[in-house]
Formats: C-alpha cells, structure tokens, sequence
C-alpha cells in the first residue's frame, strides 16, 4: 500500500515536472472597439474564435507545459506574430494564411504576444496579449492588458494612413480594453480575494504610452518582471512601466476592505476626458 | 470593585501598549480656491492648498510632513472645500480603507467638515500625501506634498539598520498647467465626474520651483562637504515622467523605492521616477565639484523630453570657505542668504571685504572693525559671489556666498 503510494507520488511530480502540451489558436480579427462612453473606433485583436472580441485572448499554462498555437490571420491585410523574450517573430501572414509555434517554458513568467508588422502600428492597434505560465498552486491570477487609444489615429491608421507619434494624445485608457467603471464587471481584471490570499497580477502595457499604476493599501512583489527599469525581488506601491513591460505581481492582502488600483498618471484615470472613466479598478478583499 | 480592577487593567494595558511610541499630530487645512504661488515669471498662479495652519500662506508644494518609523501619526484634517469635496490620501502608506482618503472606496470631507487620518508609520522611507477627490484636478492645483518617514528615532540611515548618510535632500517634481489654473475644471459631486481640458503644461517644478527659483534655493540644491553621504529622496506627483541624471563621479546608487529597501541596490546615473514613484538614491561626494544636474520632464506618451530643469550641486572642499591663509577663519549665517548675511571671523582685527561677482569685477566694498559684521546688501541680485577679506595684518581669505 506504501510502495503504491510512493509510486503515485513519484509518477504525479514527474508528469508535473514535465508538464503538459498545451494546444491553441489565435485569430487575428477586426472589428470595431466600444468605449466606456459608446464612442467607437476601429480595432484588431487576437481572439480564440473568429468572432472579434476587443479583448485580446489570454494564452494560460503551467510553468513546464509546452504550448503549441496555430495563429490564423482572419483579416483582410497581412500580420506577423511574435513572443517578445521567446525568439519567436514570424514577420508576416498573409489573410486566409496560419502559422503555428511552439513554446515551452520551465520558470513562472509571462509573456506578451504581438504582431510585428508595421510596428508599432498593429501593436497599437490592438494586436497584444498576454501568455502565462502560472504555477501549479491554485492560487487567484489576474490579468490586466493596459492601454491607451487616440480615436483618431486608430481611424487613419487603420485605413492605412501614418500618423506622428510625437504629437500623440490618448482619449480612452484602458485595462483589458474596457475602463472604469465596466471594469467592476470583469471577472479577469477585478480582483476579489480574502486576507492573507495569495493572488497574482499579470500586468502587460501593450500600449505605447508609459503608465504608472498605483496600488492602494498594498505593496505586492514582482515575482516575475521583463521591463527596461522595474525587477523582480521588488516591492513598490507604484509601478512605472514602459510600452512592452510586462510583470507578475504577487499580492497577498492582509486587511480587509476596497482599494483602487489606477495609473497615477492622473490623466489616464479619464475617459474622453471625463474623470474617472479611465485606468481605475477597486480591489475587493474580504476579512 | 471588579469593574474598577477592570478599568485599572485595562488602562495599564493601553499604557504598555503606548510606552516608547510616540504619537505625531499634524494639523491639515485643506483649502480650495485659496491664494497663489508665483512662477519664475512672476506669473501669480491661483492655487488649492494643503496649509499646517488657517494662517499659513499656501505655496507649492504643501509642507513635509515629517515622522520617525515607528511612530504613530494623525492628521487632524479641516476642509475648507467651498462647495467641492476633499480628502487627505496617504499614498504608500498601506493603510485601511477608512483612512486611505478615496472618496470611491472612503469618505470625504465637505466644507467646514473635520476629521482624522491616522496611521503607524511602519516603514521608513518616502511618501506622498494628496487630495484625492477628483485627484486630476485637485492634484493639480496644488494639493499635495511629502511626507517623510525617516529611520526609527530619526538616526541619519535611509532606513532603520540601512546605509548611513551625512546629507539628505527631497525633491518632489511636478509640471503645472496654468490654463487649468486659471478656469479650473469644475467636479460634478452628483455624478461624481469631472470633464477636463488638455493637458499642456506650462511650467515644470522642483519643489514648486522652476528655472532661476532653483539657482540658489535651499530646499533644492545639493550643498554638501567633499567625503559626505548625501541621500536624495526623489518623488513624482505630476502627469509626466521624470529623468534626473546625477553626475557620473557621484557614483549615484538606487539603494529604495516606494518606502522599500531595493533587495540589492542598483547603480545607475540615470533615474526615471512615473507618476507616483518615490526612489531613494545614495551619492558619494567623492570630488569638489560646482555644477548642476538635469531633470527632464518626459511626455508620458510621447516619451519626448518637453522640459529640463537645472538642479545646482556644489561639493566644496570645506565648509563653504576656500581657504587662501590660514591666519583666520570665516564663518557665514546663513549662506545662501536673502536678506543679509553674518560674516563671522575667527580673530578681531580690522578688515577689508570686497565682493566680486564670478567674473572677479568687484561690485561692493566695505570695512569693519572686531571679529562679526552683517552685511546687508538688498541690490546685489540673486547669484553667486565671491568675498575677498583681508585683515590689517595682511592676511587674506575669500568665501563663497549665494544670495536668493
């Protein structure tokens, strides 16, 4: 009975160490991306379907799996695929064309996924999300893509116009493109948890602005941090990162109540300037 | 009886509990609409404020609140709101809902309404406090300041047990639109709302001061002996990024952040400080030196440096005395100085003093008798200059000295 138990425990740390193959598709799609206050713009988002979605999918693991992801472009203008920290960057696929990867991963990381065509222009015009490898502990994960979006220049850049990123000015900001408060009602950017909880956050700026964001009651830890100046190991209330930084926070309240989280950046607390239609979400923690 | 032994017990308990603490007060006046603070241009600017008392004159920023780590700390806050909302938030304070000042999770204070915000400051470092009611604007007129948490019992270390220093100075930059100034953007309390204008800043601040203001200001430039430590304690509380780039010979070390120590120290020149970081850099005076450094003001979205300000460092051999002879010494109070300054010399004796400007042109000359004079010199316009004294005996010295 013992020897039985010994083999299971040994067989079940094996395959963990092993990890699994994960299999998933990403369509390239395009659509029309709705406000916090009904105004619209044109989008491209990375879906699981071929239905749009203006929130880019989220590719989830174990940290050993291998992931393998056939990417289909979906949209009538060519697109590239790339895993910024992976040596993954295919430079274009055609409409109606797919390719497909492999990644695997052994650490506890994330990575951010996008398309390198016509950089930074399909980036910015929705084309990132978030990969994870997550540990095997059943702990709460979040996932926050923040953004920001000039209507403007997503109209003239997505009928093929330029724009001049020197004189850019967002109008909406966003976490998994949606804004205060519509992001009460997203159950993967909202974090609701009990003291002395472990939770992590994805966080990955997608966008091509800085943002800055400010956690209230709290000073998680970066557990994980690819970034041109924040590292892992440390502990900040504050979070100042640049386009294509990506972190993996870890937070374990010990108090109870709500608190914010938002970009200090108080500009970006706003939508179509209306304050506090912004980057702004309230944490829930129960005693 | 038994409920007298209670109330004995229970009173001996909290007196345990109180021994060795010590409890801060600060008074709060949170104002809207109330004074100005004037720009390098002389342009009034009307401003909100944040004033330890009704009759203080508000400024930019607020005053440093200042508390040991350890401490326990209350702010007694007054809203002078005028119809508007206010709030006091402790930001990277880590404390309860009920005192983290956000009107969207707490409460806020309407005019002539008071309250407490309290906490334990249970880690050194450095802080930001502000209004956080329609925080964009109210930010943005004026309602902010540091607050500091030095080392348990105020020793000279960044924090309890960390790296000593000799020097320790906090800038608190911040960028200002004056249009929003002038036609501040009105907050909706029904809907809880507020529309705002474009953001196009028009000044840009250290410690409420901008262009010549930093020449010679105390509260901003590194004065420091030649062998020091100085700790600087950076903080961002504006919509912009900032950069501050630290002489190379001042082997510049990131040793904390947000209140934290760094879990190893990073050593860099350069330090980028987001809206809302607090970062905490050792230097090394290793070199006399008598220079400035910059701080740019990067668009958050552009990433284009808009903006830089010229902070002045000087490391001097000496207490800021360049010593020529050393027949006697020379002693100035204050320096810089604005109204005038104490000249104090070692030995009585007749003296000669010219006062050169830093071309060696001299502008001024005077004599005294005995070993003190104060020098009163209102037309000399703020700079550096230098005095050259010399005593009947023939023995000569010249001493740096910067009016404001």
């Amino acid at each position: 009975m013992k020897r039985y138990f010994y083999t299971l425990f040994f067989l079940s740390s094996f395959i963990l160490l092993l990890g699994s193959t994960v299999t998933k598709r990403l369509y390239i799609n395009r659509g029309i991306f709705t406000t916090v206050k009904n105004t619209n713009f044109p989008f491209l988002s990375f879906n699981s379907n071929t239905a749009f979605n203006q929130l880019n999918a989220v590719i989830t693991l174990l940290q050993n799996d291998s992931l393998k992801l056939t990417v289909i472009n979906n949209d009538i203008a060519p697109h590239g695929f790339a895993v910024q920290g992976a040596g993954i960057s295919i430079s274009s696929i055609n409409s109606g064309d797919s390719v497909f990867v492999q990644l695997h991963e052994t650490q506890h990381r994330a990575f951010i996924y996008f398309d390198p065509l016509n950089y930074p222009s399909n980036r910015y015009l929705g084309l990132a999300g978030i990969i994870y490898f997550g540990l095997p502990s059943g702990n709460a994960v979040y996932y926050w893509n923040i953004k920001e979006h000039q209507t403007s220049y997503s109209a003239l850049l997505a009928s093929g116009n330029s724009v001049n990123w020197n004189s850019y000015y967002p109008d909406y900001y966003t976490i998994n493109s949606k804004s205060f408060p519509d992001l009460q009602i997203d159950s993967t950017a909202k974090i609701s948890a009990t003291v002395g909880d472990t939770v992590y956050i994805v966080v990955a700026n997608t966008g091509q602005s800085m943002h800055s964001l400010h956690f209230h009651g709290f000073h998680p830890k970066a557990v994980f941090a690819e970034a041109k100046i924040l590292q892992a190991g440390w502990d900040k209330d504050t979070w100042g990162m640049y386009s294509m930084d990506i972190l993996v926070l870890k937070l374990i309240p010990d108090k109870p109540g709500r608190y914010s989280v938002h970009d200090h950046n108080l500009v970006a607390i706003t939508g179509g300037n209306t304050h506090p239609n912004g980057m702004f979400t309230i944490m829930e923690i129960a005693p | 009886m038994k409920k007298k032994l209670l109330i004995v017990c229970l009173n001996f308990c909290f007196l345990t509990l109180m021994w060795g603490q010590t409890i801060r007060n600060f008074n709060v006046v949170l104002r809207s609409n109330f004074g100005s603070d004037t720009m390098w241009d002389n342009l009034e600017v009307p401003i909100y404020s944040m004033n330890p008392s009704l009759s203080a004159e508000p400024k930019l920023p607020a005053f440093v609140i200042y508390c040991n780590e350890g401490d326990s700390v209350v702010l007694n806050a007054l809203s002078l709101a005028q119809g508007e909302h206010h709030t006091i938030h402790l930001h990277g304070l880590d404390v309860d809902t009920r005192n983290d000042g956000d009107p969207m999770t707490s409460f806020w204070l309407e005019h002539l309404q008071d309250t407490t915000y309290s906490f334990k400051a249970t880690h050194a470092g450095t802080y930001i406090y502000h209004c956080h009611v329609a925080d964009v604007v109210h930010v943005q007129m004026g309602m902010y300041g540091l607050l500091i948490v030095k080392a348990a019992n105020g020793v000279q270390t960044a924090w309890t047990g960390g790296p000593a220093f000799d020097k320790e100075v906090h800038w608190l930059m911040t960028e200002l639109d004056s249009s929003w100034h002038f036609n501040v953007p009105s907050h909706d309390p029904i809907v809880d709302t507020v529309n705002i204008p474009p953001y196009l800043p028009t000044y840009f601040l250290v410690n409420g001061k901008s262009e010549w203001q930093l020449d010679n200001n105390d509260s901003v430039m590194i004065d420091a002996t030649y062998g020091f430590q100085i700790y600087v304690r950076l903080a961002n509380i504006g919509f912009y990024a900032n950069k501050v780039v630290f002489p190379s010979v001042l082997s510049a070390k990131i040793i904390d952040s947000d209140g934290r120590p760094l879990p190893s120290p990073v050593i860099s020149d350069t330090v980028v400080i987001q809206p809302g970081e607090r970062y905490g850099v050792m230097l090394s005076a290793n070199q006399v030196l008598d220079d400035s450094l910059p701080i740019h003001y990067i668009n958050m979205n552009t990433g284009l440096t808009e903006n830089t300000q010229w902070v002045p460092i000087h490391i001097h051999s000496t207490v800021n005395v360049k010593e020529i002879n050393k027949n006697f010494s020379i002693h100035l109070l204050p320096n810089p100085f604005h109204e005038s300054v104490l000249i104090m010399v070692s030995e009585a004796d007749e003296y000669f003093v010219k006062v050169k400007d830093v071309s060696g042109k001299i502008l001024d000359y005077f004599e005294f008798s005995g070993n003190k004079f104060e020098y009163q010199k209102s037309t000399l316009s703020n700079g550096i200059y230098f005095l050259e004294v010399q005593s009947r005996k023939g023995a000569m010295k010249t001493a740096k000295i910067i009016r404001y």
